[in-house]
């Protein structure tokens, strides 16, 4: 989520709660409903709603509670699923529909009517307010990649290949193609996006993708004896990138050749110096017993 | 070809929680409700699913094996249904046939709405870090035909079980209906899973409709808002967003149906004819969304104690607290699993030594 109890202390829930608002307003209308129920409600509206709402408040909209927590679990990035539990899309419209059918039919009703319509309306954010990204295939992923994973798997000889993708393919091509082994998980893409590598890191010899990453992710400086033995290190015979991407003309000059284009992509092949193929572990004799180990 | 093959998947995922369901929720001469029915027995089907994984999961047995045990039970779960529960289906059938031709007008926007809610998260692309975990470990499962053993991220042989996630089984049930059915991972979870996600969550959206207003118009006014809700309150950390965006994955499930049919449970317990058996309703719920999302083990408790704890001291029945607090006992289990394996404790090997 991007916020720290740590570091924002009695804070965080503030924070916490402006990020998952996000602009909506939403969850002041729920406090409104819940005033609503509170001042005009019944007393079944009352039982129902109140006394979760009151538990609520004093525990997990309570700013101390994540200070608490975070004593004990890692809350930083997972708070917000408490605040799934106040019951935002039951009493929101259901205080809607009281207070719209319960005043006399006339023009007030429909003023009224208008206004918590335009409250929702533009009390959010919608959806598909940036469009409604239609999928290719039933598959829903981008036709493009079907065709890219078809095409490694037509020139590699083996049954399984190892590969380099761009950040959005890399976590989709195994979705659809669990023969397509790859380079580089999504914990170091992730720290690759976010973050440059210091020399150090580029040359640490027991983590080769670093070198990798920072090439074609961060286009970091990396000499091409050091990207060459990485590519071997961790087995990489193909890299797709993006047609214009800034380091292609690096990686010919590293030795690998295209094999092919497929829209926006450019499908690289390296011949490894030492190729070995990559085999399933044999299960079929082992002892079916459960075997775990006591850290601590 | 494909396309048939989900709905029939679909289909059969109705049928197999309505089984389940049963032998929870329906009893005889009593008036039972299909969604609560359908509802508990989908968590039902993901608790014992979990019971027979695990074991299966830890002794290094193949995929294959664990997916014939599973036809086997849902088998017999079924047919042992049809026996017991036969004659309360047809009859709840017939009920309902009548409930929708007498109130045409209310169910032909309700099946307008879930339709068009279901076909749009069905035919959308949103691209989720989240489902390079979950669907391509349904891929990565069916093609080694082994469980949760391979890293789903690169496809690399992993020493030790990801305790994070290894005891959410959900999606090795994905795995097992896609080795059965031969339908296509991306298929099963994105399309069918989804698409099961938004029609539960949209009967159990009429149903509390209905539960508060009798009038029908305003039921319906209520569930068009909830959904009109639903669509505008977003931002990437919202139920809503996971419900009409990540629909099928487990913290999707959690956000808006477990707490959903929880609170259902305390509008049952609040109103004065709640069905017997409501707390092993819940008990079964809570169990078996343990087994959907490690989300389950933080959120579910505060829920359950949110709602339950109070009644119980308002109405002085300490039995409520103390029936509340065992229900939610799988998911302090999970969760004392998960703090001592994140705390380094243990480690669950893939391979014996």
């Amino acid at each position: 989520m991007g916020v720290n109890v740590f570091e924002n202390g009695i804070g965080y829930l503030t924070k916490c709660l402006s990020l998952y608002n996000s602009g909506t307003g939403y969850f002041v209308m729920y406090l409104f409903a819940v005033l609503y129920i509170l001042i005009k409600g019944e007393r079944r509206e009352k039982e129902i709603f109140l006394p979760g709402t009151a538990v609520l408040l004093v525990t997990v909209f309570n700013p101390v509670v994540p200070l608490i927590l975070d004593k004990i679990f890692d809350v930083n990035n997972e708070y917000y699923r408490l605040f799934w539990i106040a019951p935002v899309v039951i009493i929101v419209p259901y205080v809607i529909t009281v207070i719209v059918c319960e005043m006399p039919k006339g023009r007030a009703r429909s003023l009224v009517a208008f206004l918590l319509a335009l409250a929702l309306l533009f009390g959010g954010n919608f959806v598909y307010a940036k469009g409604f990204d239609l999928a290719e295939n039933i598959y829903k992923i981008p036709d493009e990649l079907i065709e890219i994973s078809e095409m490694i798997h037509e020139d590699s000889p083996n049954e399984y290949s190892k590969a380099y993708f761009e950040y959005e393919y890399n976590m989709e091509i195994r979705q659809y193609d669990p023969k397509m082994l790859l380079t580089v998980d999504r914990e170091d893409y992730l720290y690759a996006m976010n973050y440059s590598y210091t020399d150090e890191m580029i040359s640490d010899e027991e983590r080769p993708v670093n070198r990798i990453l920072a090439l074609l992710v961060r286009n970091q400086r990396v000499e091409e004896e050091a990207f060459v033995d990485s590519l071997e290190k961790t087995g990489t015979e193909y890299i797709v990138l993006t047609a214009g991407h800034p380091q292609i003309p690096f990686i010919r000059r590293a030795g690998l050749y295209e094999i092919g284009r497929i829209g926006t992509k450019i499908i690289f092949k390296y011949d490894l110096s030492d190729p070995s193929v990559f085999e399933l572990v044999d299960y079929s004799n082992v002892e079916h017993r459960f075997s775990y180990r006591r850290l601590k | 070809m494909i396309i048939l093959k989900a709905i029939c998947v679909l289909m059969l995922n109705f049928i197999m929680y309505m089984a389940f369901g049963s032998f929870f929720a329906v009893r005889k001469n009593i008036k039972w409700s299909a969604t609560l029915t359908i509802t508990v027995g989908f968590f039902a089907y993901y608790a014992l699913f979990a019971v027979i994984t695990l074991p299966v999961m830890f002794t290094y047995r193949p995929l294959s094996l664990l997916g014939k045990i599973w036809m086997v039970l849902c088998i017999s779960v079924l047919v042992c249904s049809v026996v017991l529960f036969g004659k309360p289906w047809a009859a709840k059938i017939a009920e309902i046939i009548n409930d929708i031709w007498d109130n045409r007008y209310f169910w032909l926007g309700v099946c307008t709405v879930t339709v068009l809610a279901t076909v749009a998260v069905a035919i959308t692309y949103s691209f989720t870090l989240d489902a390079a975990y979950y669907v391509a470990n349904v891929t990565t499962n069916v093609d080694t035909n082994m469980i949760n053993v391979y890293d789903p991220f690169t496809g690399n042989w992993q020493d030790h079980f990801e305790l994070r996630y290894v005891f959410a089984t959900y999606s090795v049930n994905d795995s097992v209906i896609c080795q059965i059915t031969k339908l296509p991972a991306l298929v099963q979870t994105k399309v069918v899973m989804s698409s099961t996600v938004m029609i539960m969550v949209n009967s159990l959206y009429v149903m509390i409709s209905r539960y508060f207003h009798r009038d029908l118009r305003r039921a319906f006014l209520m569930y068009i808002l909830t959904m009109l809700v639903n669509c505008m309150f977003i931002s990437i950390y919202t139920a809503s967003n996971f419900l009409m965006t990540r629909t099928y994955e487990g913290k999707s499930i959690v956000g808006n149906i477990s707490l959903i049919i929880i609170f259902v449970l305390y509008l049952l317990l609040v109103s004065d004819s709640h069905p017997k058996g409501l707390f092993i309703m819940l008990f079964v719920i809570c169990m078996g969304t343990a087994t959907i999302s490690s989300t389950a083990n933080m959120v579910i408790p505060t829920e359950v104690v949110a709602l339950f704890a109070p009644y119980a001291f308002m109405k002085k029945k300490p039995q409520i607290l103390v029936k509340a607090l065992i229900c939610i006992l799988p998911e302090i289990l999970m969760m004392l699993v998960y703090v001592m394996y994140v705390k380094g404790y243990y480690a669950i090997y893939t391979y014996p030594r």
